[in-house]
């Protein structure tokens, strides 16, 4: 699925990515951990396509293309999907003009004809219930005024609508309740098939008693230091980071 | 040229027929006309605004044009409106439209001085709109034809009236101007939309200038749409005074000018009347924008609001100076006032200084400005989601353009409104 080699990644003269690698194969989960700063949003931002970021050096393999050479649209029609950790408040873009517009340039993309009006209002209407969302906030402008909570489900509702291959979820759980993290986490399930892959970024061992990861890795200083498997998340939930950082 | 002799030139292209005006209003108008120097950037409503490059252009004595009438059929918005059509300040009875209806007078200006001696006498220049101005007053001195619209006690227009005020110049630029009239009685209603349009040839100057009049309880949505090309400079003047319990709307939608100056007054001088003035200018290229609004809360419970707007690309600029006065007696007035912009490169420039000058102690006024890029964090979100960053830009600028427009009641021209700025914007 995705293939990153020796990923270096400044923003200023800051380098943040200092040299990661990560192989995610189709079908799997892996959880990415680590410390406050130490560069998840960064690598899922880079990945995402955003311009901030200078990538110095590595490459970056997305089924078969290079990914580093698209412009974040093309990265999203081709299947890579971003839940951002800080989603973003649009005054005056409706949710449903929002998602029309990325609907349409996805199935454009892949050679479908567009919906019709009421196939995409029954698509809407499908991928809401997956996620358990108020039917009235795809009536309002994308995030604006939205709770911490509904930010969230609100990616995972655009993640259901546009079905990518590979999703990278920063920190999706931070402020959901108990109940909606259940309901979010089902959803990501759901939408799990032996095709596409999730990358999940977490602070809390709780997400992955219900995404199960394949693998988990810590991120320290932009780069990769440590990776195992679902018993890893545990440890790390019991001793903390220093054993490994030191 | 010196200001005499430019004045004494347009003089000449102006007052060549018939004014409108009776003899005490065009003696003290042209008076004033004489008397006023053009602004300067001194002044404080041009500060923004240069008229340099108007008085610079020789302006040649206008043809009376021949329209295509295909051509104006596609200009309008409203297919099954009342439609009165000027050119070059000339009414065109031939492509104008009036169906009758009980209540209703609309007509050009100049009959209506004829057909209609005293509504004419009793509001013409009756906001003392040539005061102070010297564009307003060369308007009130020199105009020959305009429109007419009396609508009489408690009739509701059921269509809406569609003016189309255009331009066409040979090979010399053209200097032209109309002068409306609007009068609604008591508890009358109706929808006004005039679109301004320069249709070819030279470059024009055009000084309208427009008087509404509305009575107690009743209601004028009137709407603009100046699309002039932007080799072509308007100063634009309204003048509206409203009774109690009435409605005002003013929609202006500026899509193209070299120079487009709007500079409205509204007097609230009765009781429980709510007032919207609403502005959307889209400027590139070169085009200049500059909207002035001065609303005068002169009686208790009233309500107004404005929104303005901008979305400048390339080298344009715009500006916008709004005044909200309100008088000791105004208590309770409520009166919102915004200024928004979005710039959309290092060249564009805005102006903005929305002011309050507020005598009464209860009232509840706020007023803001902001003026500010594209977000590229909302821009990148949209691409992010597989939207390409064109369509993400104009997307975001369309949003942003949607609530001026979305203050439109009347469908139609909401509807052609979206369109034009959709179209303008891919275009951008
Ligand atoms: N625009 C920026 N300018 C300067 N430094 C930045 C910028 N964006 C990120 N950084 C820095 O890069 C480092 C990594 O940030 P990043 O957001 O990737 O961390 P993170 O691992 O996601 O942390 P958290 O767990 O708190 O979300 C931090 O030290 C941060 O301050
Ligand atoms: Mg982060």
């Amino acid at each position: 699925m995705i293939t990153i080699k020796n990923l270096k990644a400044k923003i200023g003269d800051k380098e943040i990515l200092k040299g990661l690698n990560l192989e995610v194969k189709a079908g799997e989960v892996h959880a990415i951990m680590g410390p406050n700063g130490s560069g998840k949003s960064t690598l899922a931002s880079v990945l995402a396509g955003r311009e901030d970021y200078e990538v110095t050096e590595g490459e970056v393999e997305f089924l078969g293309k290079d990914l580093l050479e698209m412009e974040a649209d093309e990265r999203s029609r081709e299947g890579l999907f971003l839940a951002f950790q800080y989603p973003v408040e649009i005054p005056g873009v409706s949710m449903t003009n929002f998602m029309k517009a990325a609907v349409k340039a996805h199935r454009e993309h892949k050679g479908l004809p567009e919906l019709t009006a009421k196939e995409f209002l029954a698509l809407m209407k499908e991928k809401k219930q997956l996620v358990n969302m108020d039917t009235q906030l795809s009536q309002r402008s994308v995030n604006e005024g939205f709770s911490g909570g509904e930010k969230k489900k609100n990616e995972v509702y655009q993640m259901a609508m546009l079905e990518p291959k590979l999703a990278i979820l920063d920190e999706t759980d931070s402020g959901l309740d108990i109940d909606a993290l259940r309901v979010v986490a089902d959803g990501v399930n759901k939408l799990k098939t032996k095709d596409n892959a999730t990358i999940v970024i977490t602070h809390y061992q709780r997400l992955l008693d219900y995404i199960v990861p394949d693998f988990v890795h810590v991120l320290h200083n932009g780069r990769i230091v440590k990776s195992g498997g679902k018993e890893l998340a545990l440890e790390l939930e019991e001793k903390g980071y220093d054993w490994l950082l030191n | 040229m010196t200001q005499a002799s430019i004045k004494q030139s347009w003089k000449e292209k102006l007052a060549a027929g018939q004014a409108l005006a009776t003899a005490g209003h065009r003696l003290s108008a042209e008076e004033a006309f004489e008397r006023l120097d053009f602004p300067t950037r001194r002044d404080e409503t041009w500060r923004n605004t240069s008229v340099k490059p108007i008085l610079e252009t020789a302006f040649g004595t206008a043809q009376l044009p021949r329209l295509d009438a295909e051509a104006v059929r596609a200009l309008r918005i409203l297919p099954e409106a009342h439609l009165l059509v000027f050119a070059n300040g000339v009414f065109q009875p031939e492509l104008s439209q009036v169906h009758p209806q009980q209540g209703l007078g609309l007509m050009s200006l100049a009959q209506a001085k004829q057909s209609l001696p005293e509504l004419f006498a009793q509001h013409f220049e009756s906001t003392g709109l040539a005061a102070g101005d010297v564009f307003a007053a060369m308007n009130t001195a020199f105009s020959q034809d305009g429109v007419f619209l009396h609508v009489a006690k408690g009739v509701a227009l059921e269509r809406p009236i569609e003016l189309l005020n255009l331009t066409v110049a040979s090979d010399q630029p053209v200097l032209a101007q109309t002068r409306s009239l609007m009068v609604l009685e008591a508890g009358a209603s109706a929808r006004v939309v005039e679109g301004f349009y320069h249709l070819g040839g030279a470059s024009s100057l055009t000084n309208p200038a427009t008087e509404l009049l509305v009575a107690a309880n009743a209601r004028l949505d009137y709407h603009r749409l100046q699309d002039i090309g932007s080799q072509n400079f308007q100063v634009n003047t309204l003048a509206a005074r409203q009774g109690r319990d009435s409605h005002l709307a003013c929609h202006t939608l500026t899509l193209t000018g070299q120079v487009v100056k709007n500079s409205s007054r509204v007097d609230v001088a009765g009781q429980n009347c709510h007032t919207a003035l609403n502005g959307l200018y889209l400027t590139q290229g070169a085009d200049h924008v500059d909207n002035h609004t001065h609303l005068r809360h002169l009686a208790p419970n009233c309500q107004s609001k404005q929104l303005f707007k901008g979305i400048c690309a390339d080298n344009s600029s715009a500006s916008f100076m709004g005044m909200v006065f309100v008088d000791p007696i105004a208590q309770k007035t409520d009166a919102y006032q915004s200024n928004r912009n979005i710039v959309l490169s290092d060249t564009a420039k805005v102006h903005s200084k929305p002011q309050l000058e507020i005598y009464a102690d209860d009232v509840k006024c706020s007023h803001g400005s902001t003026t500010g890029r594209l977000d590229p964090n909302a821009q990148f979100y949209l691409q992010a989601r597989g939207i390409d960053k064109a369509q993400a830009r104009v997307l975001l600028l369309q949003s942003f353009a949607a609530e001026v427009i979305g203050l439109v009641e009347l469908e139609e021209f909401h509807h052609h409104a979206m369109d034009r700025v959709e179209r303008h914007l891919a275009r951008s």
